[in-house]
């Protein structure tokens, strides 16, 4: 089964969404700010799909994933964005970035797992 | 100096003050209805610390809003209002009417840090229990033999679903850590209305940005489209439409 990257500064969202995840058979690995995902990343652990929030402090999740784009390893592995924010111009800084879709906390499990499946596909 | 400046200057404060916590109230409004719904997953205390924060801020505002802070700062022991000190002409007056006001502010920021940590741990202590419970209601499905069929399952989805909703409390922590942040800016901004007119020699109160742009520094600050739209109602200003999707691929 694939293994997650969930990046989030909120303990509550990492156990909630972590908790979905892993009863949908995923293997979940947690980080509570996007430089910890970035420690992470560069020591080469396996991910095959990051979700990470928009604001965090320090790095925010645009500037995530612009780092993690430049790791050869992980240059076309789906990101998802999970937020409170939907602003359309938000979302397009995320796109050319090199997201890969997005999803409006707070999210139902259903929405979750089929996004997730739609984009590991 | 002129006494017309000073006194123009604390009605700015004074309404920009309680267009901010009238602000803050209607922010806190739908969370806290979210939050009270008897089927949202949050427990009693932190649902009772939100309410009782929402009906303080609603009080403050609508006391500066009908100048009752200021003027009660005013009043005499005896009871009847001193017309003359009603004025904010005297320096030491003003002086210590925005020292308040900036101890006000101070304890409304301390009130709302602490409501969101008390939240927080709730959330997470909730969380926590819930995946005991599904933990242990998985290792003892085989005891559950008398039960019909389908009860396990439908307790462990519902579990699921409870811990789904404890999303809610991470957009109640952002919102109420926006509040926070604009407080403190308008902290900042008070302090330097009062340098101004305390010492208006120092040409302080020409440098000062106009409250407009507070307003839309607070607009550029929010991290959702119901805080925008909030702030677009209560200003009477028509919304930008937006795409409603809640989930989208690139």
């Amino acid at each position: 089964m694939s293994t997650i990257m969930l990046v989030d500064d909120s303990a509550t969202i990492l156990l909630s969404i972590s908790s979905i995840l892993t009863k949908a058979g995923y293997t979940v690995e947690k980080a509570p700010n996007a430089e910890e995902a970035l420690k992470k990343f560069n020591n080469g652990t396996r991910v095959d799909l990051l979700i990470t929030d928009l604001n965090m402090p320090g790095m925010n999740g645009i500037e995530l994933i612009r780092e993690v784009r430049t790791l050869p390893s992980y240059k076309f592995m789906p990101i998802l964005f999970l937020t409170t924010e939907s602003q359309q111009a938000r979302k397009m800084e995320a796109k050319a970035a090199g997201a890969s879709g997005w999803i409006v906390k707070p999210a139902t499990a259903d929405e979750l797992l089929n996004t997730i499946k739609l984009v590991l596909r | 100096m002129s006494a017309k400046p000073s006194l123009r200057q604390a009605q700015v404060i004074s309404i920009f003050v309680a267009a901010l916590l009238a602000g803050s109230a209607y922010v806190m409004h739908p969370m806290l209805n979210y939050a009270a719904t008897p089927d949202r997953a949050m427990t009693a205390g932190a649902t009772l610390t939100l309410i009782l924060l929402a009906f303080t801020i609603r009080h403050a505002a609508y006391r500066v809003l009908s100048g009752q802070f200021l003027v009660s700062q005013c009043q005499p022991e005896n009871g009847d209002v001193d017309k003359a000190s009603l004025s904010l002409d005297a320096p030491t007056g003003i002086e210590r009417e925005f020292h308040q006001l900036r101890q006000f502010l101070e304890i409304l920021c301390r009130q709302l840090q602490n409501s969101a940590e008390t939240g927080d741990k709730a959330a997470i202590n909730l969380a926590t229990d819930l995946l005991e419970i599904d933990k242990a209601l998985s290792r003892s499905g085989r005891d559950m033999s008398a039960l019909p069929n389908d009860t396990c399952s439908r307790i462990s989805e519902q579990l699921a679903d409870a811990l789904t909703r404890i999303q809610f409390q991470d957009t109640v922590n952002q919102q109420i850590t926006n509040v926070i942040q604009a407080l403190e800016r308008l902290d900042a901004y008070t302090a330097q209305v009062a340098a101004g007119i305390m010492h208006p020699e120092s040409g302080i109160t020409h440098s000062l940005k106009p409250a407009s742009t507070l307003l839309d520094e607070l607009y550029d600050s929010y991290i959702s489209e119901q805080q925008r739209s909030i702030h677009d109602a209560s200003i009477k200003r028509a919304a930008p439409s937006f795409a409603d999707s809640r989930t989208e691929l690139f």
